[in-house]
């Protein structure tokens, strides 16, 4: 994902230009919907859409190379997703457990079964994680983000961070492994 | 980094060294291992695979935000267009027009500002508008059209064309010859994504060519390399945290919303 170009391209976009835009848009906009997608409501695309008004509108006031740029937009990002989990949580209904970790995906153990490598199935799988680690481990592999940004983003230690990527990814292989997975 | 055990005692988990998990997290297969961990690994690849279709959508919607708060004067508007977007993106989807159908119709509608701006005398400095003043290739002699170049220079304004196409029309395969020959330029038509992502801007370092009478100077590479700052205050958040000329660590970024009834 890395470009050896972005610093040209984000000083043209923030100067107006459409293209050098599109580029950063292209780049992020699909990582983008894969990261939103966790979030249970069906509403990747627009809140992904929702982000760019966003970063749009503070375009010209960011500084930084293209780690903290993807961190930036990510974070603009899951605050909308964020957003979206609170709007559905003033539904009436009854909350068991840690609300912090329902806020985010609800897993559904239903969903545990990797049909393809699509992407959209592996956010699935993702899904059947506990939040936490079903979100470090998109932000650290869809955002690309190090260790130490996503435990600034989740508001976790980076050991916590690493912990919680680690469990996902033995999680997976268990889930994985009891569903006879042969190649 | 020490390992971790399984604080449930159940032995579900299957044992995977801390340097395999981290290269899984990067999309690598560990050099050994069950096969359901390669298989997390495989998945893990997945999801930085090339961009899907319906990841494409909202491409429109994001140029016309990108468009109506970065709209310029019309003074210095009218200035720009010879040299930025007008000639350099729409002369670069020029040789694509003849073959491209309706999409090409949405891209040059705005390029019917053309005519009224004369086309600089010298060719400005991009490997594009370099070969966008050439002959537009002709049908061949049975009247087949045999459209724009996909692998050279049109590519560019071709990955344009094709990306309105995704944006406007996603439903309706594009069937123009040019889009057959950027197709096959791809390697295939799920692969144009991929292939268009890494087509470079004419005006970037990435462009293929160095075109003559460039003497602008690069921008200096590597501004920052830092890798654990923090993230900036997303924007729209509120006045005061809007990204400032530095990003500073800001600490938790969010708190989880509460689930209250």
């Amino acid at each position: 994902m890395a470009r050896e170009d972005f610093a040209e391209l984000l000083s043209k976009a923030q100067a107006g230009d459409e293209e050098a835009f599109s580029r950063l848009w292209l780049d992020l906009n699909p990582r983008l919907v894969r990261y939103l997608s966790l979030e249970p409501g069906g509403h990747a695309e627009d809140l992904a859409a929702e982000t760019w008004i966003s970063v749009i509108k503070g375009l010209r006031r960011f500084r930084g190379n293209e780690v903290e740029w993807r961190a930036w937009v990510f974070t603009t990002a899951r605050r909308r997703a964020l957003d979206a989990a609170r709007r559905r949580s003033r539904r009436p209904r009854e909350v068991l457990g840690d609300p912090s970790e329902q806020a985010w995906a609800v897993p559904d153990r239903s969903l545990g079964v990797l049909e393809d490598l699509s992407p959209g199935s592996v956010v699935a799988l993702l899904s059947t994680l506990p939040a936490v680690q079903a979100e470090v481990l998109a932000l650290r592999v869809i955002a690309g983000l190090p260790v130490e940004t996503v435990a600034a983003m989740v508001g976790k230690s980076p050991g916590a961070v690493r912990v919680s990527a680690h469990r996902g990814l033995r999680t997976l292989a268990a889930t994985l492994r009891s569903q006879g997975v042969t190649q | 980094m020490t390992d971790f055990t399984d604080p449930t005692g159940s032995g579900a988990e299957p044992e995977i060294s801390d340097a395999d998990l981290d290269s899984m997290l990067k999309g690598h297969r560990p050099l050994e291992g069950a096969p359901e961990v390669q298989r997390v690994a495989d998945a893990m690849n997945a999801l930085t695979s090339p961009p899907e279709r319906s990841e494409l959508a909202g491409y429109a919607k994001a140029m016309t935000a990108y468009g109506s708060t970065f709209a310029q004067p019309r003074s210095r508007r009218v200035a720009m267009i010879p040299s930025a977007t007008g000639l350099r993106a729409l002369a670069s989807a020029a040789g694509a027009a003849v073959a491209l159908g309706g999409v090409a119709t949405i891209v040059f509608a705005s390029g019917a500002m053309g005519p009224a701006h004369p086309t600089p005398v010298a060719p400005v400095a991009t490997s594009a508008t370099t070969d966008a003043a050439k002959p537009t290739p002709k049908p061949d002699k049975t009247g087949t059209p045999v459209g724009p170049d996909a692998s050279g220079p049109a590519a560019f304004g071709l990955c344009n064309a094709w990306t309105h196409h995704q944006a406007q029309d996603k439903d309706k395969p594009g069937s123009s010859v040019a889009f057959r020959n950027l197709a096959k330029a791809a390697g295939g038509e799920a692969k144009i994504a991929a292939y268009c992502a890494k087509i470079p801007h004419p005006g970037s370092s990435g462009a293929t060519k160095t075109p003559k009478g460039t003497s602008t100077s690069r921008t200096p590479k590597g501004t920052s390399t830092s890798k654990s700052k923090a993230p900036a205050t997303p924007p729209g958040q509120s006045k005061t945290t809007l990204p400032t000329a530095t990003l500073t660590t800001p600490g938790p970024v969010t708190t989880l919303p509460t689930n209250a009834p």
